[in-house]
């Protein structure tokens, strides 16, 4: 303990923010962007064209499965919508005998050579291989190249942690209410513990939601001894979530798939007009083929019977239909939904994307804070300056550096080349090879330099981006913006925004740099001060 | 949503006014008693009507996250402009009482040698 009750809950905010605030600006980072994964996928597959018909393309996925993977076990098609203008289909093959069934995995987790995307014609479409929006999201929750364990442990230490600071920072803020809206500019410290209070207080019900669904998404990875006591494996009790039955066993003797544009309609007509999201068939070509429609929903909870309704796949009939869900569903299903944004129109997706950076300031200027606090002590000569120099290195890698990692991600989807083999591994690979380097960067270089570097090197990479995409293809702003294409012109705006904010923070710490430069007597420490000011102005 | 977002960001700023501090940053003057009281209840008002205008969004728990997200980003913005305009304001105010130490300069040392 430290004294009082609100001191000892100051130290536990600093030390928690600190330890895992760079985990937490990852999560936030990705998350964010994940918001938009399937609008950034659109985006990374500009040979998309224009919206389809949904029921076109699906009766094109069903003929495009039916010659590609005609013994699979189950054909998966996400029917087009207003977010993704094209059918995405996968099939899972029919599990050996004695091996273990795949039918509880998520749809995301099947391997690029069972996918497809088809366009409105009903055709595949040759889009180039990349993983698209996909990498935030999964990035959000499993960091690339660890161990699935690892890192998700690793995140729910951190979901936690966010928990525990939000707690503790809104105990030892002892001026909530009379700081409500106070941001003073240009003090320094001051400024950036008012930015992060602004950042987390006038934003508190998103932070409040987003990290109380976040730990309670992850309660069957953490807390799996429930599912273990009730179910064969894992992947039965996710098949049993997802109210997805099991594939049936397999008739004697082949028959051909009704239509399945009449099925849609059909589904379509008992939800009074409501549109489908996914049609899963399972034994397709067989005389025990079943159709399984799920219901595109914008509520939080899914209401009423009926949101998935499965059909006999030869004759076309209504076979089953899914009940309304109890209170425990209901609950499960408000609290995934609530964290997704699945529910979420445009508009409120734009104000939870908002929110969503807001908290990634947040855990920024926290980190910012800690340094801008301690940087006095540097002049004194007992002070060990290792620890706050690896806070100032992670915190130039992780906050300029990652953004800037986002944007070379970007970059490397226009300008590698199409041809080349696991183009979508190569894509990310270059991204965490710009990161790497500019961690190492942010490593060996002087403090005072470094962050206007690396500030910079993110400003040029989002700047960059909308001309290198007029460049590679052809829809550049201009086009977009003349044609109606909102996502291109939106994507631009958002790319141009990010490197304007970023060559403005640069600029302002090149300028406060210059400024304190002649009057600077013990070199990293005064620059760096200035450099926090000015960060803060 | 976009009528709801300008009252929420019209309450936020008479509730932020409401606070002396900020109210003598901006103005340069105090904030008399029943002024604070007008603009507290005015902000109140302004953000109850923000939350009840909720046209075009039917399911209430959807309206009340929109809501939520959208008073939170008026909020910051206020916070921001708040910010910027206090900024302006001490700088302005640190421009004129220099200049009027420059006026004054040589009329005390005029004083002194006389």
């Amino acid at each position: 303990m430290k004294g009082t009750f609100r001191l000892s809950m100051q130290w536990l905010h600093t030390w928690v923010g600190v330890s895992l605030g760079w985990i937490l600006f990852l999560i936030f980072f990705n998350g964010t962007a994940a918001y938009f994964r399937q609008e950034i996928t659109t985006w990374m597959k500009p040979e998309i064209g224009a919206a389809s018909d949904p029921a076109k393309s699906v009766v094109g996925a069903v003929a495009f499965l039916s010659a590609k993977a005609p013994d699979a076990a189950t054909w998966t098609i996400s029917v087009p919508n207003e977010r993704n203008p094209v059918a995405e289909v996968t099939w899972r093959p029919r599990p050996e005998p004695g091996a273990p069934s795949t039918e509880g995995d998520e749809d995301d987790q099947v391997p690029p050579d069972r996918r497809a995307t088809i366009d409105a014609k009903g055709l595949p479409l040759a889009a180039r291989e990349t993983e698209g929006g996909e990498y935030f999201y999964q990035f959000h929750f499993a960091f690339r190249y660890l161990p699935s364990s690892v890192s998700m442990t690793v995140i729910w230490l951190a979901s936690l942690a966010l928990m525990v600071a939000l707690t503790t920072g809104l105990i030892t803020h002892r001026r909530i209410f009379a700081e409500f809206f106070t941001l003073r500019l240009r003090s320094g410290a001051r400024s950036w513990r008012d930015a992060h209070t602004m950042f987390a207080v006038l934003v508190l019900p998103f932070h409040l939601m987003i990290t109380y669904t976040g730990v309670t998404v992850l309660v069957f990875f953490l807390m799996p001894w429930a599912v273990f006591a009730h179910y064969s494996s894992p992947q039965t009790f996710y098949a049993a979530l997802g109210s997805r039955p099991h594939a049936a066993t397999l008739g004697a003797h082949s028959a051909p798939l009704v239509s399945i544009d009449s099925v849609l309609k059909k589904a379509e007509t008992i939800w009074n007009g409501g549109r489908a999201e996914t049609v899963r068939i399972h034994n397709p070509g067989n005389e025990l083929a079943t159709i399984q429609i799920e219901r595109q929903t914008h509520a939080v909870v899914p209401r009423g019977v009926g949101h998935s309704l499965t059909f006999n796949g030869i004759t076309g009939e209504l076979v089953q239909t899914s009940p309304s869900l109890g209170a425990a569903a209901s609950a499960a299903s408000a609290v995934f939904n609530l964290h997704q944004a699945h529910f979420a129109p445009l508009t409120l997706r734009w104000l939870l994307f908002l929110c969503g950076v807001a908290g990634t300031a947040m855990v920024a200027t926290g980190l910012i804070l800690w340094t801008a606090k301690r940087r006095r002590n540097l002049l004194n000569s007992d002070y060990s300056r290792r620890g706050f120099q690896l806070v100032e290195t992670l915190n130039m890698a992780v906050i300029a550096g990652y953004p800037a990692m986002a944007a070379a991600y970007f970059l490397a989807n226009r300008l590698l080349p199409l041809s080349i083999s696991s183009r979508a591994n190569v894509e990310i690979l270059c991204a965490f090879g710009c990161w790497g380097g500019l961690l190492l960067w942010s490593a060996v270089r002087p403090k005072r330099n470094a962050w206007v570097e690396v500030l910079s090197v993110a400003a040029l990479l989002f700047l960059a981006l909308p001309f290198v995409n007029a460049a590679t293809t052809s829809r550049g702003t201009l086009g977009s913006l003349l044609g109606g294409d909102a996502l291109y012109v939106a994507f631009d705006a958002v790319a141009l925004s990010l490197g304007l904010i970023f060559a403005a923070a640069a600029f302002w710490l090149r300028r406060a740099r210059s400024a304190d430069a002649p009057t600077t007597r013990t070199g990293e420490s005064r620059a760096g001060d200035s450099a926090t000011s000015a960060s803060a102005a | 949503m976009g009528p709801s977002f300008a009252l929420a960001l019209l309450s936020f700023a008479a509730l932020a006014l409401a606070m002396r501090g900020h109210y003598r940053d901006i103005f340069t003057v105090e904030c008399s008693r029943g002024r604070g009281r007008l603009l507290r209840g005015a902000g109140v008002v302004l953000l109850a009507a923000s939350f009840t205008r909720h046209h075009g969004v039917a399911d209430a728990v959807e309206w009340m996250i929109a809501w939520l997200c959208l008073a939170s980003m008026a909020a910051i913005i206020i916070a921001l402009l708040l910010g910027v305009a206090t900024s302006l304001r001490a700088r302005q105010s640190a421009q004129s009482n220099g200049l009027a130490r420059g006026a004054a300069a040589p009329i005390s040392r005029t004083s002194r040698n006389s």
